[in-house]
């Protein structure tokens, strides 16, 4: 496989990882881990 | 820079408080302990702790992460980390130089996967937040300075970190970047994309004359003309004062123009 096509793959599986982490809305957490520090 | 930009909250050091605003929703691209009362965004090595403590997997981390390793590769190691910008200042001392062997870059791997995810899933406590010389130098020591009633909750551990972050100090005048290279476990994930990520360095085979100058200026001591995809290339662009490589993209199958053919001269360099 070549480079581009890896990078596309993996761009294309980060930014879903990403997309569902913001939909299961773990900013909050990610925001009341830092609060309670 | 990425010392300044990600810890510029003042305020949080004249009145010995942390910042609680929205923009500790996302987390930066580099080693920066969230507990420094200057930092504005969250550790992303803490965040990951954090979600394998309460038992959670952490896809806004590790998404967050794998755009910015996708994008950049270890890019933002080589020009915004602070702790790295430390370790190339210390290495400039005149001291004994040594050079560690490319295995130890094995051991952040095992650091990620042991410190990060699966003890404190299992224990239920960050220990590599507990451990790091970065959270040490700008979130304990300044705490520990500003806050009397931080002071008396000094316990062992507090000296252990100490003696963490006085070990690559020292380790840092002899070695070119011995954190980054061995331990850090944000360099560690980034590394796993140097090989596909958007932005690329490359080498040209017809020019280089294998000088080997490209690995005494490289900051982790690697020789971009034999692995210009090496996990451990930082991509600080150091390396590119030597025209036989240079920074491009994936999608660039012929950054040096096609073999043989000198590259156009500009007309202001006529």
């Amino acid at each position: 496989m070549s480079r581009a096509a890896a990078f596309l793959v993996t761009i294309a599986a980060s930014a879903s990882i990403l997309a569902y982490g913001i939909f299961r809305k773990e900013i909050g957490e990610v925001m009341f881990n830092a609060a309670m520090l | 820079m990425g010392a300044v930009l990600p810890n510029s909250y003042v305020q949080g050091i004249l009145t010995a408080s942390l910042y609680q605003g929205s923009l500790k929703s996302y987390c930066t691209p580099l080693l920066n302990c969230y507990a420094c009362p200057s930092a504005l965004f969250s550790c992303p090595i803490g965040t990951l702790q954090h979600f394998m403590v309460t038992g959670n997997v952490p896809f806004y981390g590790v998404g967050t992460l794998s755009v910015i390793g996708a994008t950049v590769g270890r890019m933002t190691c080589g020009t915004l980390c602070p702790f790295g910008f430390l370790q190339d200042l210390l290495y400039k001392f005149q001291s004994w130089k040594v050079s560690i062997p490319a295995w130890t870059r094995f051991f952040r791997y095992a650091v990620l996967v042991g410190l990060v995810f699966l003890i404190p899933y299992i224990t239920h406590e960050n220990w590599f937040s507990k451990l790091c010389p970065m959270g040490t130098l700008i979130g304990g020591l300044p705490w520990v300075t500003m806050n009397v009633n931080v002071r008396s909750m000094i316990r062992a551990l507090f000296w252990v970190k100490i003696a963490i972050l006085l070990f690559f100090v020292t380790t840092s005048t002899m070695v070119k970047r011995p954190f980054c290279r061995a331990i850090c476990p944000l360099g560690a994930i980034f590394s796993l994309f140097n090989k596909s990520s958007f932005l690329q360095l490359a080498w040209n085979p017809d020019t280089c004359t294998r000088c080997g100058k490209c690995q005494k200026i490289c900051p982790v001591d690697i020789r971009p003309d034999r692995n210009w995809t090496d996990p451990d290339c930082l991509r600080c662009l150091d390396c590119t004062r030597c025209p036989s490589l240079k920074l491009t993209t994936v999608f660039q199958r012929q950054p040096f123009g096609a073999p043989g053919v000198p590259e156009p001269v500009s007309e202001t360099a006529r």
